[in-house]
Protein backbone atom coordinates (compact mmCIF):
# COMPACT_ATOMS: atom_id res chain seq x y z
CA UNK A 1 0.00 0.00 0.00
CA UNK A 2 3.24 2.22 -0.59
CA UNK A 3 1.13 3.47 -3.69
CA UNK A 4 -0.80 5.46 -1.07
CA UNK A 5 2.05 7.45 -0.59
CA UNK A 6 3.18 7.05 -4.08
CA UNK A 7 0.05 8.51 -5.69
CA UNK A 8 0.38 11.44 -3.25
CA UNK A 9 3.40 12.10 -4.72
CA UNK A 10 2.18 12.10 -8.28
CA UNK A 11 -0.16 14.12 -7.82
CA UNK A 12 2.09 16.88 -6.21
CA UNK A 13 4.74 17.01 -8.68
CA UNK A 14 2.49 17.09 -11.34
CA UNK A 15 0.69 20.30 -9.43
CA UNK A 16 3.54 21.63 -9.30
CA UNK A 17 4.36 21.38 -12.63
CA UNK A 18 1.16 23.61 -13.34
CA UNK A 19 2.26 26.89 -15.49
CA UNK A 20 -0.85 28.82 -13.95
CA UNK A 21 -4.16 28.25 -11.69
CA UNK A 22 -6.33 28.15 -13.84
CA UNK A 23 -5.25 25.15 -15.83
CA UNK A 24 -6.38 21.68 -15.37
CA UNK A 25 -4.47 18.52 -15.66
CA UNK A 26 -6.16 16.02 -18.13
CA UNK A 27 -4.07 13.16 -18.68
CA UNK A 28 -0.62 12.23 -16.11
CA UNK A 29 2.06 10.16 -17.77
CA UNK A 30 4.41 8.31 -14.93
CA UNK A 31 7.54 5.59 -16.01
CA UNK A 32 7.70 3.40 -13.62
CA UNK A 33 10.44 0.17 -13.63
CA UNK A 34 9.43 -3.27 -12.87
CA UNK A 35 11.23 -3.42 -10.00
CA UNK A 36 9.41 -0.07 -8.68
CA UNK A 37 7.23 -2.23 -6.82
CA UNK A 38 4.12 0.11 -8.02
CA UNK A 39 1.15 -1.86 -8.75
CA UNK A 40 -1.08 -0.02 -11.68
CA UNK A 41 -4.41 -0.39 -10.22
CA UNK A 42 -3.70 0.13 -6.57
CA UNK A 43 -2.35 3.29 -7.94
CA UNK A 44 -5.07 4.61 -9.48
CA UNK A 45 -7.38 4.01 -6.77
CA UNK A 46 -5.46 6.20 -4.36
CA UNK A 47 -4.55 8.75 -7.33
CA UNK A 48 -8.82 8.96 -8.11
CA UNK A 49 -9.31 9.59 -4.56
CA UNK A 50 -6.61 12.04 -3.97
CA UNK A 51 -7.25 14.20 -6.84
CA UNK A 52 -10.72 15.37 -6.24
CA UNK A 53 -11.13 18.65 -5.78
CA UNK A 54 -7.81 19.71 -6.88
CA UNK A 55 -6.62 21.06 -10.68
CA UNK A 56 -5.60 17.29 -11.65
CA UNK A 57 -9.60 16.04 -10.90
CA UNK A 58 -10.68 13.72 -13.12
CA UNK A 59 -7.46 13.46 -14.83
CA UNK A 60 -6.68 9.94 -16.15
CA UNK A 61 -3.19 8.77 -14.79
CA UNK A 62 -0.71 6.34 -17.57
CA UNK A 63 1.71 4.44 -16.36
CA UNK A 64 4.44 3.19 -18.36
CA UNK A 65 6.10 0.05 -17.61
CA UNK A 66 9.73 -0.03 -18.62
CA UNK A 67 11.43 -3.43 -17.98
CA UNK A 68 14.55 -5.13 -16.70
CA UNK A 69 17.23 -6.29 -18.26
CA UNK A 70 18.52 -9.66 -17.56
CA UNK A 71 22.47 -10.23 -18.99
CA UNK A 72 24.35 -13.08 -19.45
CA UNK A 73 27.49 -13.22 -17.24
CA UNK A 74 29.02 -15.94 -19.77
CA UNK A 75 27.81 -15.05 -23.04
CA UNK A 76 26.51 -11.64 -22.75
CA UNK A 77 22.96 -12.09 -23.91
CA UNK A 78 20.32 -9.58 -23.35
CA UNK A 79 16.52 -10.10 -22.47
CA UNK A 80 14.11 -8.27 -21.25
CA UNK A 81 12.17 -8.86 -17.58
CA UNK A 82 8.71 -7.54 -18.07
CA UNK A 83 7.96 -8.57 -14.31
CA UNK A 84 5.79 -11.42 -13.35
CA UNK A 85 6.51 -14.64 -13.92
CA UNK A 86 10.02 -16.41 -12.61
CA UNK A 87 12.54 -14.75 -13.32
CA UNK A 88 15.16 -16.31 -15.09
CA UNK A 89 18.49 -17.20 -13.03
CA UNK A 90 20.08 -19.18 -16.08
CA UNK A 91 20.96 -17.67 -19.66
CA UNK A 92 18.46 -19.17 -22.17
CA UNK A 93 21.18 -19.31 -25.05
CA UNK A 94 24.20 -20.56 -22.57
CA UNK A 95 23.11 -21.29 -19.27
CA UNK A 96 25.35 -19.12 -17.57
CA UNK A 97 24.52 -16.93 -14.48
CA UNK A 98 22.21 -13.74 -15.39
CA UNK A 99 22.57 -10.76 -13.89
CA UNK A 100 19.31 -8.84 -13.87
CA UNK A 101 20.03 -5.02 -13.84
CA UNK A 102 17.59 -1.64 -14.56
CA UNK A 103 13.81 -1.43 -14.13
CA UNK A 104 14.13 1.02 -10.96
CA UNK A 105 12.95 4.11 -12.39
CA UNK A 106 10.05 6.09 -11.33
CA UNK A 107 9.46 9.34 -12.42
CA UNK A 108 6.72 11.53 -13.95
CA UNK A 109 7.27 11.97 -17.37
CA UNK A 110 4.63 14.59 -18.55
CA UNK A 111 1.56 16.44 -17.82
CA UNK A 112 -1.09 17.35 -20.55
CA UNK A 113 -2.78 20.54 -19.38
CA UNK A 114 -6.30 22.47 -20.73
CA UNK A 115 -6.84 26.14 -19.33
CA UNK B 1 -0.62 21.62 -23.82
CA UNK B 2 2.10 18.56 -22.63
CA UNK B 3 4.16 19.64 -20.71
CA UNK B 4 7.41 17.57 -20.09
CA UNK B 5 8.28 17.33 -16.88
CA UNK B 6 10.82 13.92 -16.04
CA UNK B 7 11.06 14.21 -12.31
CA UNK B 8 11.64 11.95 -9.83
CA UNK B 9 8.36 11.01 -8.18
CA UNK B 10 9.37 10.60 -4.52
CA UNK B 11 12.09 13.64 -4.95
CA UNK B 12 10.65 15.58 -1.58
CA UNK B 13 11.80 12.50 -0.06
CA UNK B 14 15.06 11.55 -1.73
CA UNK B 15 15.71 15.75 -0.89
CA UNK B 16 14.89 14.83 2.88
CA UNK B 17 17.19 11.44 2.58
CA UNK B 18 19.94 14.04 1.67
CA UNK B 19 19.37 16.50 4.36
CA UNK B 20 19.29 13.57 6.79
CA UNK B 21 22.85 12.06 5.21
CA UNK B 22 24.08 15.80 6.15
CA UNK B 23 22.81 15.29 9.98
CA UNK B 24 24.11 11.98 10.46
CA UNK B 25 27.18 12.66 9.00
CA UNK B 26 28.10 15.69 11.21
CA UNK B 27 26.98 13.72 14.66
CA UNK B 28 29.23 10.78 13.22
CA UNK B 29 26.88 8.05 12.97
CA UNK B 30 26.68 5.51 11.20
CA UNK B 31 23.40 4.42 9.87
CA UNK B 32 21.86 0.91 9.10
CA UNK B 33 18.39 0.52 7.62
CA UNK B 34 17.48 -2.97 8.63
CA UNK B 35 14.72 -4.25 6.11
CA UNK B 36 13.28 -7.96 6.16
CA UNK B 37 9.70 -9.62 5.82
CA UNK B 38 7.62 -9.86 9.76
CA UNK B 39 9.27 -12.69 11.71
CA UNK B 40 12.75 -12.61 10.06
CA UNK B 41 14.53 -11.04 13.03
CA UNK B 42 15.33 -8.16 12.86
CA UNK B 43 14.91 -7.48 15.75
CA UNK B 44 17.29 -9.64 17.63
CA UNK B 45 19.67 -9.69 15.12
CA UNK B 46 19.49 -4.86 16.16
CA UNK B 47 20.34 -6.47 19.69
CA UNK B 48 23.13 -9.06 18.85
CA UNK B 49 24.66 -6.54 16.85
CA UNK B 50 24.36 -4.06 19.84
CA UNK B 51 26.42 -6.15 22.13
CA UNK B 52 29.13 -6.30 19.60
CA UNK B 53 29.58 -2.67 18.82
CA UNK B 54 32.73 -1.33 21.22
CA UNK B 55 31.47 0.31 23.99
CA UNK B 56 33.55 3.76 23.21
CA UNK B 57 30.53 4.17 20.01
CA UNK B 58 27.32 5.47 21.04
CA UNK B 59 24.04 2.99 19.73
CA UNK B 60 20.94 4.15 19.25
CA UNK B 61 17.85 2.20 17.41
CA UNK B 62 14.59 4.07 15.49
CA UNK B 63 12.06 1.75 15.93
CA UNK B 64 9.44 0.93 13.10
CA UNK B 65 6.16 -0.70 13.63
CA UNK B 66 2.65 -0.23 12.27
CA UNK B 67 1.24 -0.61 15.83
CA UNK B 68 2.77 -1.36 18.66
CA UNK B 69 6.32 -0.62 20.79
CA UNK B 70 6.82 -4.27 21.89
CA UNK B 71 10.53 -4.29 19.75
CA UNK B 72 10.99 -0.81 21.18
CA UNK B 73 10.41 -2.65 24.52
CA UNK B 74 12.84 -5.20 24.01
CA UNK B 75 15.60 -2.51 23.24
CA UNK B 76 14.85 0.18 25.99
CA UNK B 77 14.89 -3.50 28.22
CA UNK B 78 18.96 -3.48 27.23
CA UNK B 79 19.66 0.17 28.07
CA UNK B 80 20.34 1.15 24.37
CA UNK B 81 18.23 4.75 23.52
CA UNK B 82 15.50 3.95 20.95
CA UNK B 83 12.37 5.86 19.65
CA UNK B 84 9.49 4.33 18.36
CA UNK B 85 7.62 5.30 15.03
CA UNK B 86 4.18 4.02 14.75
CA UNK B 87 3.04 4.34 11.32
CA UNK B 88 -0.47 3.43 11.84
CA UNK B 89 -0.78 1.24 8.93
CA UNK B 90 2.01 2.49 6.48
CA UNK B 91 4.05 -0.17 4.97
CA UNK B 92 7.54 1.98 5.27
CA UNK B 93 9.60 4.58 6.73
CA UNK B 94 10.21 7.88 5.10
CA UNK B 95 12.96 10.15 5.58
CA UNK B 96 10.95 12.73 6.88
CA UNK B 97 9.54 10.29 9.90
CA UNK B 98 13.13 9.26 10.53
CA UNK B 99 14.34 13.55 10.77
CA UNK B 100 11.35 13.43 13.68
CA UNK B 101 12.35 10.65 15.06
CA UNK B 102 16.16 12.07 15.15
CA UNK B 103 14.71 15.07 17.17
CA UNK B 104 13.46 12.42 19.72
CA UNK B 105 16.78 9.96 20.42
CA UNK B 106 19.20 13.07 20.35
CA UNK B 107 22.09 10.39 19.44
CA UNK B 108 25.59 11.74 18.89
CA UNK B 109 28.65 9.86 17.85
CA UNK B 110 30.61 8.38 16.94
CA UNK B 111 28.25 5.78 17.13
CA UNK B 112 25.81 3.78 15.38
CA UNK B 113 21.81 3.68 14.58
CA UNK B 114 19.88 0.91 13.54
CA UNK B 115 16.74 1.81 11.82
CA UNK B 116 14.65 -1.36 11.73
CA UNK B 117 12.09 -0.47 8.74
CA UNK B 118 8.40 -2.09 8.59
CA UNK B 119 8.34 -5.72 7.98
CA UNK B 120 7.97 -6.35 4.32
CA UNK B 121 10.03 -7.05 1.42
CA UNK B 122 8.55 -4.64 -1.14
CA UNK B 123 7.29 -0.85 0.43
CA UNK B 124 10.33 0.30 2.11
CA UNK B 125 12.54 -0.46 -1.31
CA UNK B 126 11.76 3.18 -2.84
CA UNK B 127 12.03 5.52 0.27
CA UNK B 128 15.46 6.29 1.10
CA UNK B 129 16.33 7.35 4.39
CA UNK B 130 19.47 8.85 4.43
CA UNK B 131 21.23 5.40 5.49
CA UNK B 132 24.84 4.48 5.48
CA UNK B 133 23.97 0.73 4.46
CA UNK B 134 21.06 -0.79 3.80
CA UNK B 135 21.06 -4.49 5.59
CA UNK B 136 18.29 -7.08 4.37
CA UNK B 137 17.53 -9.85 6.17
CA UNK B 138 16.13 -13.16 4.78
CA UNK B 139 15.99 -16.19 7.12
CA UNK B 140 16.04 -19.85 6.29
CA UNK B 141 12.29 -20.63 7.03
CA UNK B 142 11.29 -18.18 4.34
CA UNK B 143 12.37 -20.42 1.80
CA UNK B 144 15.71 -19.98 -0.33
CA UNK B 145 13.64 -18.28 -3.47
CA UNK B 146 13.57 -14.83 -1.88
CA UNK B 147 15.76 -12.87 -3.88
CA UNK B 148 13.88 -14.08 -7.29
CA UNK B 149 10.59 -13.19 -5.46
CA UNK B 150 11.77 -9.60 -4.48
CA UNK B 151 14.69 -8.79 -6.77
CA UNK B 152 14.79 -5.09 -6.00
CA UNK B 153 15.35 -5.17 -2.25
CA UNK B 154 17.64 -7.49 -2.75
CA UNK B 155 19.58 -6.08 -5.86
CA UNK B 156 20.19 -2.13 -3.25
CA UNK B 157 21.11 -4.59 0.31
CA UNK B 158 24.77 -3.52 1.00
CA UNK B 159 25.14 -6.50 3.34
CA UNK B 160 22.72 -9.61 3.24
CA UNK B 161 22.24 -11.35 6.20
CA UNK B 162 20.55 -15.12 6.31
CA UNK B 163 19.00 -15.84 10.26
CA UNK B 164 18.17 -18.69 11.54
CA UNK B 165 20.97 -20.83 9.74
CA UNK B 166 20.54 -22.98 13.08
CA UNK B 167 17.27 -24.07 11.72
CA UNK B 168 19.04 -25.37 8.38
CA UNK B 169 19.06 -29.34 8.90
CA UNK B 170 15.31 -29.17 9.38
CA UNK B 171 14.17 -27.24 6.69
CA UNK B 172 14.68 -27.72 2.91
CA UNK B 173 16.74 -24.97 2.07
CA UNK B 174 19.71 -25.31 -0.49
CA UNK B 175 22.39 -22.27 0.25
CA UNK B 176 23.70 -23.08 -3.05
CA UNK B 177 20.51 -21.42 -4.35
CA UNK B 178 19.70 -18.85 -2.37
CA UNK B 179 23.39 -17.22 -3.05
CA UNK B 180 22.63 -17.83 -6.69
CA UNK B 181 19.80 -16.18 -6.47
CA UNK B 182 20.94 -13.07 -4.74
CA UNK B 183 24.12 -12.90 -6.98
CA UNK B 184 21.81 -12.59 -10.02
CA UNK B 185 20.63 -9.51 -8.73
CA UNK B 186 23.36 -8.22 -6.60
CA UNK B 187 26.55 -9.40 -7.52
CA UNK B 188 29.13 -7.09 -4.43
CA UNK B 189 27.06 -7.44 -1.08
CA UNK B 190 28.37 -9.60 1.44
CA UNK B 191 26.06 -12.65 2.77
CA UNK B 192 26.73 -13.33 5.81
CA UNK B 193 24.84 -16.55 8.19
CA UNK B 194 23.75 -15.72 10.96
CA UNK B 195 21.66 -17.40 13.89
CA UNK B 196 20.58 -15.12 16.72
CA UNK B 197 19.56 -18.00 18.71
CA UNK B 198 23.26 -19.42 18.81
CA UNK B 199 25.17 -16.08 17.76
CA UNK B 200 26.73 -17.72 15.10
CA UNK B 201 28.35 -15.68 12.36
CA UNK B 202 27.00 -12.06 14.27
CA UNK B 203 30.67 -11.32 15.29
CA UNK B 204 31.48 -11.41 11.28
CA UNK B 205 28.73 -9.33 10.55
CA UNK B 206 29.72 -6.64 13.63
CA UNK B 207 32.96 -6.49 12.24
CA UNK B 208 31.16 -5.89 8.45
CA UNK B 209 30.22 -3.02 9.85
CA UNK B 210 32.89 -1.51 11.72
CA UNK B 211 35.31 -1.77 8.45
CA UNK B 212 32.34 -0.30 6.58
CA UNK B 213 32.08 2.90 9.01
CA UNK B 214 35.86 3.53 9.20
CA UNK B 215 35.89 3.70 5.65
CA UNK B 216 32.32 6.15 5.22
CA UNK B 217 31.88 8.05 8.18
Amino acid sequence: MHEAAIAQAVLDTALEALPDKESRITTITVVAGVLAGVEEECLAAYFNELCRCTAAEGASLRLVMEPARLICKECGKQTNYAGGGRLALECSACGGLNHLEGGKALYLDSVEVES
Amino acid sequence: MKINVRKPILSANDEQAERNKVRFKASQLMVVNVMASPGAGKTSLIMRLLENIPLEFSRGVIEGDVASSIDADRIAAVGVPVTQINTGGACHLDAFMIDRAMDDLELSGPGYLFIENIGNLICPTNFRLGETADMVVASVPEGDDKPIKYPAIFAQADMIILNKIDLLPLIDFKLQAFTAAVRAVNEEAPIINVSCTTGEGVDTAARWLLQKNMGSV
